[in-house]
């Protein structure tokens, strides 16, 4: 390389526009071809799973005994179950309530998890002490048995059964995967408000005069938000997978509302007859969690790349 | 050092007790009971035995004075009685008898992912972003993106019912108890699945750990004193590199009982797991709060082991 190309290089680099944080966050998360495929694939599962009304050739519960066990053909796009229900139809409904399970109750532990977090980091004292504490308790308990636990006595509680009806176990899985996901935000919350609540910029806003709340929401957890995204992600796959089992142990999503997970759960019961209605599901989780790892991956480079979470 | 310990050890005697309380608490929520075996064999049987029966055994005290009832026959070694899947036997006696068939379960998958974790993860350090450590990486994506029982459901369809290599699940043929080759058939899809996510995540923490340890001075002072590669990777590399992942696997081994619950379900494998399960479809309360409280008791009891194992191995950390 010659001294003039460097020293053009050298210029242009200097000319390069300002970028904000969210352009550099861009730029180091398009780097990640990977990231990139599985953006597509989850945007494609979204798509397919959220336009099952449109998308799905015949409605998900429509049984056709005379049809059971089908192969695929240009009838069942993926062939028909033990009751002759279309595979393909069922998967996509089954993934609008997998995925929006997962994602609603990332969304909820997130936010329980930055309010505990934020709150316990910001004023300290007794606060701190009964959240925090709170939150290591719920950290060492063993979440697999008191899921299933906390599954089945909410499942059968008449209210709730009146009031949620077929959608009752839908409810039951949202509320207990938030019960036993917002520690791990929280924690991760509470370190970065706490560092960042001595930081000059946080001591500038309160000399401006900034009420305690303003410097809380306008300050300290925006700034705290990178950690807290990636580990959503990661997250948001896992709960995928939970879904899943919890559904395969009877636990979790419960027909006559479809899931992947009870998709699958069905499908073991049958699959001696037709091992293929066990490989459908599986597939459709494996491939979103895989691409919503992907994306977590690159997101964790993306927004700080000094992160390990 | 002491202190500490003392400090911790009445830690975790609160946070059991306050886990079992919970779990007491919950559990008598739901709805469902002693009898309810009784109830469902002997339809003429009347609300006012039933009554009678719970006054006679004392279901009908309040919550708090059952819960310190509970805690007092524990105490005396006395865990309940099992009032559904193995009705009136004693708990521990059920427990006890499905101990042994997830202690060898547990004990060869964690063999296994340890001996095939530690090679690959060390192996990708060392020759970072080499097509070796792009197919470790990819693998354990591949391991931490896959359900764990759907992986078990499609060797079952592949190897046992496709191929008829190995059973189904259970734990031995009929007739072929004591056969040890038996029993390793038995195992082997079991121990598969759980060794694949454990290998995935483990085989990355140790190629972390590995890789942290590689970029250190000693490193660079121990090649300069002209070591051999292989002494430098194992003596002064890989053995600062295992005290992370020692502290991990003892984090990983209450988890392996969440695995067992899966697995032990899929593979209808009998042992604690399994036992868990049918245990909570089956409503059996005593059993459940029983092994509730032993994972508990595992989960608290290894962070503890964790913390000690670290300050034991590393001199640098000191607990006050």
């Amino acid at each position: 390389m010659t001294a003039d190309s460097r020293a053009v290089g050298a210029t242009e680099e200097l000319d390069l526009p300002e970028m904000g944080q969210w352009a550099l966050v861009w730029r180091r998360f398009s780097r990640h071809r990977l990231a990139y495929l599985g953006l597509i694939v989850l945007v494609f599962f979204v798509v397919l799973s959220f336009g099952a009304p449109w998308l799905a050739p015949y409605p998900y519960d429509k049984i056709n005994m005379n049809d059971n066990y089908s192969l695929p053909s240009a009838k069942y796009f993926l062939g028909t179950d033990e009751l002759g229900r279309d595979i393909f139809s069922r998967l996509l409904y089954a993934g609008r309530i997998s995925i929006s399970v997962a994602l609603v109750s990332t969304l909820l532990s997130s936010l329980v998890g930055i309010i505990v977090g934020a709150a316990a980091a910001y004023w300290r004292g007794v606060t701190d002490m009964i959240l925090m504490r709170l939150t290591d308790v719920m950290l060492s308990m063993p979440t697999l048995p008191l899921l299933l636990v906390f599954s089945k006595m909410l499942r059968e509680y008449p209210t709730l059964k009146d009031t949620f009806g077929d959608y009752l176990s839908v409810f039951v899985l949202v509320t207990i995967l938030t019960l036993f996901g917002w520690m791990y935000p929280a924690r991760l919350v509470y370190s970065s408000v706490l560092s960042l609540r001595e930081t000059e910029f946080t001591e500038a806003a309160r000399a401006l005069g900034s009420s305690g709340w303003r410097i809380l929401f306008s300050h300290l957890i925006p700034n705290s938000m990178a950690p807290v995204i990636v580990i959503s992600t990661l997250g948001f796959g896992q709960r995928v997978v939970l879904e899943a089992t919890l559904s395969f142990l009877g636990l979790g999503v419960n027909p006559p509302v479809p899931s992947w997970g009870n998709m699958l759960s069905q499908a073991y019961a049958y699959m001696l007859r037709n091992p293929w209605l066990a490989v459908y599901p599986g597939l459709f989780i494996f491939f979103t969690v895989l691409a919503i790892n992907f994306l977590g991956d690159a997101l964790r480079d993306a927004l700080d790349p000094r992160l390990k979470v | 050092m002491r202190n500490y310990l003392i400090r911790r050890l009445g830690e975790m005697a609160v946070l059991l007790l306050l886990i079992s309380a919970l779990v007491f608490v919950i559990l008598s929520f739901v709805p469902g009971g002693p009898f309810d075996l009784l109830i469902f064999s002997n339809p003429r049987i009347t609300a006012a035995e039933i009554k009678r029966l719970n006054e006679a055994f004392g279901f009908d005290k309040p919550l708090y004075i059952r819960y310190f009832q509970w805690l007092v026959d524990v105490a005396g070694g006395h865990w309940g009685t099992s009032w559904g899947i193995a009705y009136g036997r004693p708990v521990t006696e059920v427990i006890l008898a499905r101990l042994n068939n997830t202690l060898i379960l547990m004990g060869a998958a964690t063999l296994v992912s340890v001996i095939i974790a530690l090679p690959i993860g060390i192996y990708s350090a060392i020759r970072q972003y080499s097509w070796a450590d792009y197919f470790v990486t990819s693998l354990s994506f591949f391991g931490m993106s896959m359900p764990t029982f759907w992986f078990g459901i499609m060797l079952i369809v592949i190897f046992a019912v496709g191929l008829g290599w190995f059973p189904t699940g259970g734990v031995s043929t009929y007739g072929l108890e004591g056969d040890i080759l038996d029993r390793i058939r038995h195992l082997a899809l079991p121990v598969t699945v759980l060794s694949l996510f454990n290998v995935a995540t483990w085989s990355r923490f140790v190629r972390s750990s590995m890789l942290e340890v590689l970029r250190q001075d000693y490193m660079r002072t121990a090649r300069a004193k002209g070591l051999r590669e292989n002494v430098v990777i194992i003596k002064h590399g890989l053995r600062n590199s295992l005290i992370p992942v020692m502290t991990m696997l003892a984090l990983e081994i209450p988890g392996l009982f969440s695995g067992a619950i899966i697995t032990e379900t899929v593979f209808s494998y009998p042992g604690m797991g399994r036992l868990f399960w049918d245990g909570v479809m089956a409503a059996d309360w005593p059993v459940v709060q029983g092994l509730v409280m032993i994972t508990a008791f595992l989960v608290i009891a290894c962070n503890l082991v964790a913390d000690v194992a670290y300050a034991v191995v590393d001199p640098r950390i000191r607990y006050d």
